[in-house]
């Protein structure tokens, strides 16, 4: 184990001592073509210093809990191995991290020679040169104990050395090589241009914007039969988030990913993007249903808001296209719900009356739920949601789908009184002159109430629509169409371009996550046996590390020839 | 007499083997340090010891802590959960095993009542009442709403007596069949008229009460329930039923009928004083049989809650829940109003894989015990040339030589 740890860490020993003057070819013309996987990183040792040294990693390191964490036997054996590293290179195991990090680094992946036998790996890094020799001293130390000299050098070919039976390397100038196996390693000390000079690699290589701390490539060619149109989702769901970037990536030869920090004010970005070129775009079937750029919002987002989903898909055009786009368990999915929507909506057909109804943008918002000064709250506390749906002819549709909402409380309420459940009371009222449709529970009897302290779970929920400027909105709570109603007009924009986005408001998240601490320590007292004090201070450093976390947003979006997701975290100081 | 104090001898001596037998049948087992602490006791003192239960107890302070919050997860799995945490957890074992004998007595499915706030306000008076006077729990129990939803005594009204809860409260609850007539139900069913469940708690609707004069087990009067309940306590086969219950849950599967009838008597003797039945039985001759050790066969709880104790490994409780399920032991929802028949019924071709496959989930990470204390922990003693001494001498890891353990037919008889 603890040699394994030394062999892991060897490519970051050896230091060029015979660094070039000149400016030095890239990594990847030192690596052989056919690689699945290329990840390259240039000066990172300011970039993990960014992290290093953000609010919530200072937070994390400095908790008791975490501090806890290098008492385990793990983290003990971690440390041992550490102390051979510095035996064996005379490094502080950080400062030779930063010190290895600090110009260029890269590793490939290849499928293995024999189908049945593991993948292969190359590991390249251009290093510093102060402490080359003795590093690469220590090289030839595990070398002489372990595979001797691999393949001899020749005139300006260094011998390779064998480091173990699944690590051979060498050092060429300020060059150190680190292969799985032998020929990998005797490929890249003969290669001349190769991955770099391939065709899936500069076009990935392509859509880099340059500004990038990482950068990663992935050859979608082994990957297309599964990644194909012609695979039609299980579900609708899957369908609709999930099949239009496979569908993307399946045109595409190959992937390219980014990994970006920034310094906004006091906080830190990363910023991980995956794109590819987007010329071969979408299927037709997968272009009527999730093509296009979706509209603004036009409402402002209520000021509790924990998360967003929106994305642009037309319903209709996947009933349409369903044989091209879904599975027969899909489609027999919309079927089922096609007869379950014509019970409760006494006749309306979900195919011929409602799709065409809905215009093609989805939103779904969370929102941290809210309740009255002194009023009883629920144990546990769920996000409430609510579903924006744009509607062609609000005057049409919206009364039938206002009846089908009831038909369903009715329904649903009945069931569950039939089993000695709860049943929900419809009621109506106003706000701002729109009409709301509210189902809530009773109040809890005494009775129900012994032995608890606060409201059982169903009180979360208060199922409520609204039809509102064209817009139909279903929520779990009126309060949340309350907010929407009272921020008509206030919408935003969209990311340009962008056809689908999940956002995440970390300071929101943070704070319901807080308000179920409770719940939190009772979990982890559950299910990890864990002590009360010992629970609460888990829960505490979890609660401690997402109030640094300010945002996190996905978004996909096409523009300018390419299509890509981006995810984006934002960290910063803990927000109240 | 059966009952008559144990006192060790070479035959019998109070050994490891007698210790664990006691934390195996009074609790679900217990630790290697715990059973050798507990033989620092006589048998006497170890008895009265696991009555009483320790006097602190901070693992079970947290639990019941969290008990709110666990009501208002929702849904019957959290409350599994904390069920089966206490019995991993909590230094008064005897409480928690009790309980699970009442609820097997006492059952009463979620499948019917539908409702998990009910079902643990039941399963709590099991805990808060188990040890106690067996009159005072069935008050409790005829007044409890998951009981009253269960038996229908919602519907039990003057005119139109619904006989469910007689029916169990004599065949199930008290006397056994054999032990009444059906005049005897019908009657009963009158008193019981009324008793019914408002605002989620228990409600005597007087309007629905028939008043009128009953005739029961040979007695006249305007009987209420509570009348009829003293009168089922006040026969004879009362005592006996009860003894018998207890002893093929907690001695063996077949008693002999004069241990029944000598153990019947003390529970009447005593008012059905839990505590001081159990304590005499616990210390008695014929608990410390030697042909009774080893006998009933573990429940799917004794078996996972027992070998989780005994091996040190602390497991997730609500990863416990859905194996259970599996193995034929759901909290919360016995098959039906005869509760789980136990012993033989416990494993058959089906339960047995999914006994071991849970074993498996169980020992995947344990770790710590070393292969001759885990050996005597879970079996009590080392076989001189068994399977678990074959076990010892193989290559495996802590995990896999926990798992084998748990595989031999010795770990799954109590």
């Amino acid at each position: 184990m603890r040699h394994a740890c030394c062999l892991l860490l060897l490519p970051f020993l050896a230091v060029a001592a015979f660094a070039s003057e000149e400016s030095p070819a890239p990594l990847a013309a030192r690596m052989p073509e056919g690689a699945v996987f290329y990840v390259e990183a240039g000066d990172l040792a300011g970039s993990l210093d960014l992290l290093w040294n953000s609010p919530a990693l200072v937070r994390a390191r400095n908790h008791p809990a975490a501090k806890a964490l290098w008492e385990s036997p793990q983290a003990r054996r971690f440390l041992t191995g550490l102390q051979m590293v510095k035996a064996i290179s005379g490094y502080e195991p950080e400062a030779l991290l930063r010190a290895l990090l600090g110009r260029q680094i890269a590793l490939a992946v290849y499928a293995p020679a024999d189908p049945t036998g593991r993948g292969e790996f190359l590991l390249l890094a251009r290093v510093e040169a102060a402490a080359a020799e003795k590093l690469l001293g220590a090289m030839r130390m595990v070398s002489g104990m372990t595979g001797g000299e691999a393949a001899p050098g020749e005139s300006a070919r260094p011998a390779i050395l064998g480091l173990g039976r699944n690590a051979f390397g060498f050092v060429e100038g300020d060059l150190l090589v680190l292969a799985s196996t032998l020929d990998r390693a005797r490929a890249s000390r003969d290669s001349q241009g190769g991955l770099d000079a391939s065709e899936a690699f500069r076009s990935a290589r392509a859509l880099a914007r340059g500004d990038e701390a990482v950068f990663a490539y992935l050859n979608l060619a082994p990957y297309a039969k599964a990644l194909q149109p012609g695979r039609k989702p299980q579900e609708v769901g899957e369908a609709l988030f999930v099949g239009p970037a496979l569908a993307y990536a399946a045109s595409a030869p190959a992937a390219c990913f980014g990994l970006t920090l920034r310094r906004e004010g006091d906080s830190v970005d990363l910023e991980l993007s995956a794109r590819v070129p987007s010329r071969a775009g979408l299927t037709p079937e997968f272009a009527s249903m999730a093509g296009g750029a979706l509209e603004p919002l036009p409402f402002a987002l209520p000021p509790t808001t924990l998360a967003v989903m929106r994305m642009r898909r037309d319903l209709g055009a996947l009933w349409v296209h369903r044989e091209e786009l879904l599975s027969e368990r899909g489609i027999a999915g919309m079927v089922e719900f096609e007869t379950n929507f014509g019970t409760i909506s006494a006749g309306m057909s979900f195919v011929d009356d409602l799709l065409p109804e809905l215009r093609p943008d989805l939103t779904f918002v969370a929102t941290r739920p809210v309740f009255e000064p002194g009023a009883a709250v629920p144990e546990v506390r769920y996000p409430q949601f609510a579903l924006l749906i744009p509607l062609r002819d609000a005057a049409k549709v919206a009364p039938d789908l206002k009846m089908a909402f009831q038909s369903a409380i009715v329904f649903l309420s009945a069931a569950s009184v039939q089993e000695n459940g709860r049943g929900l009371r419809l009621s109506l009222r106003k706000h701002a002159g729109i009409d709301l449709l509210t189902a809530a529970y009773a109040p809890p009897t005494d009775g129900e109430m012994e032995g608890r302290s606060a409201l059982p779970v169903r009180y979360n929920f208060a199922p409520s629509c609204a039809e509102v400027d064209g817009w139909f909105l279903m929520a779990s709570s009126p309060r949340i169409l309350t907010d929407l109603i009272d921020g008509r007009g206030k919408g935003t924009g969209e990311a340009p371009g962008a056809n689908a986005g999940f956002w995440i408001d970390g300071r929101e998240a943070a704070l319901l996550l807080r308000e179920n601490r409770e719940a939190l320590v009772t979990q982890s007292i559950l299910k990890e046996g864990k002590a009360r004090p010992a629970a609460e201070m888990q829960t505490d450093l979890l609660l401690d590390l997402a109030r640094h976390v300010r945002s996190l947003s996905l978004v996909f979006a096409e523009e300018r020839g390419e299509a890509g997701l981006r995810l984006t975290v934002r960290l910063g100081p803990a927000g109240e | 007499m059966h009952l008559d104090a144990f006192l060790p001898d070479a035959r019998t001596p109070w050994d490891f083997a007698a210790a664990a037998h006691l934390w195996r049948r009074a609790g679900f087992g217990a630790p290697l340090d715990t059973v050798e602490a507990t033989l620092a006791l006589g048998p006497a003192e170890a008895a009265h010891a696991l009555v009483r239960g320790p006097a602190k107890d901070a693992a079970l302070d947290d639990l019941e802590s969290i008990y709110p919050s666990v009501l208002g997860l929702g849904g019957p799995d959290p409350i599994r959960a904390w069920l089966v945490a206490r019995m991993l957890r909590s230094g008064h074992q005897l409480r928690e095993k009790v309980a699970l004998f009442w609820h097997g007595h006492f059952a009463t499915s979620i499948a019917k009542v539908r409702d998990e706030g009910f079902m643990a306000r039941q399963y709590r008076l099991f805990l808060d009442g188990g040890l106690g006077r067996f009159g005072d729990l069935l008050g409790k129990v005829a007044r409890d709403p998951a009981m009253i939803r269960w038996l229908d005594n919602e519907t039990n009204r003057k005119g139109h007596p619904n006989e469910n809860y007689a029916r169990e409260l004599f065949e199930l609850f008290t006397l056994g069949p054999g032990h009444y007539s059906e005049q005897d139900i019908q009657e009963a069913a009158r008193a019981f008229t009324g008793w019914t469940i408002l605002r989620d708690a228990f409600h005597f609707a007087a309007p629905l009460h028939d008043e009128g004069e009953k005739a029961v087990f040979g007695r006249r009067g305007a009987f209420g329930g509570d009348d009829i309940l003293r009168l089922a306590l006040e026969q004879k086969a009362c005592g006996n039923f009860l003894a018998g219950k207890l002893l093929r849950f907690f001695v063996a599967p077949e008693p002999p009928p004069d241990a029944i009838e000598e153990f019947g008597a003390l529970l009447r003797g005593n008012g059905y004083d839990l505590s001081a039945s159990l304590e005499t039985l616990f210390a008695s001759r014929l608990f410390f049989d030697p042909a009774h050790r080893r006998t009933l066969i573990k429940s799917p709880l004794e078996f996972l809650v027992g070998g989780a104790r005994c091996l040190a490994i602390a497991p997730d409780a609500s990863a416990l829940v859905p194996l259970l399920r599996e193995m034929g032991q759901d909290l919360l929802a016995p098959p039906n109003v005869k509760g789980w028949p136990g012993h033989r019924d416990w494993i058959n071709t089906a339960t047995w894989m999914t006994r071991v496959n849970a074993a498996r989930e169980l020992t995947k990470g344990a770790t710590g015990l070393g292969a001759e204390r885990a050996l005597r922990s879970l079996l009590g003693e080392v076989p001189g040339d068994g399977a678990g001494r074959a076990l010892l001498a193989a290559d495996a890891s802590p995990a896999e030589r926990a798992h084998a353990l748990l595989c031999l037919p010795e770990s799954h008889l109590s």
